[in-house]
């Protein structure tokens, strides 16, 4: 898990994760944090990003935009149901 | 196609996609002040975006909302894939 370990990941905020994670998180129990208001991007860099919020970007997840079929071509090669 | 046109169209949509995220966020968040002064801001700059482009180039819906000239400007408009956006 590289990503996990990155400086975005880094940036997350303790004091929100705090507020909103019990005092003992439980095991195996997914909990979402509630997001903070971080308005970061000017209208065209949200468009392009997929998202106003730099808390919400994930480059690492970008699919290239390319047509759907050269998509899928080199994503699943010999196509989608191997 | 006309380069102002375009450049209009592309504005007006990154207005309508700040506002998509101001509304997801204060779904969650109604009372956040700065996201609703966002939000009201960012509603009023596509407004006045909007009537610019239907006062000069037609309606972008065709729900009744904008006057057209003559001819029909609805129809003589060019069609989505014909914008090169």
């Amino acid at each position: 898990m590289a990503a996990m370990r990155s400086r975005r990941y880094l940036t997350a905020r303790p004091a929100s994760v705090n507020q909103t994670l019990p005092t003992y998180p439980e095991l195996a129990k997914a909990y979402v944090p509630i997001q903070n208001y971080d308005p970061g991007y000017d209208p065209a860099t949200a468009l392009a990003r997929g998202t106003m919020f730099p808390s919400l970007w994930r480059p690492e997840f970008v699919v290239p935009c390319v047509a759907y079929s050269r998509y899928v071509a080199t994503r699943f090669r010999g196509g989608l149901c191997r | 196609m006309n380069q102002t046109r375009n450049q209009l169209l592309r504005e007006i949509q990154r207005w309508q996609f700040r506002i998509v995220e101001l509304t997801l966020f204060l779904d969650t968040h109604p009372n956040d002040q700065r996201a609703l002064a966002d939000y009201n801001q960012s509603s009023q700059r596509l407004r006045t975006l909007v009537d610019e482009y239907e006062k000069r180039y037609g309606p972008l819906s065709n729900w009744g909302l904008a006057p057209s000239g003559s001819p029909w400007a609805w129809a003589c408009g060019p069609w989505p894939w014909e914008t090169g956006i």
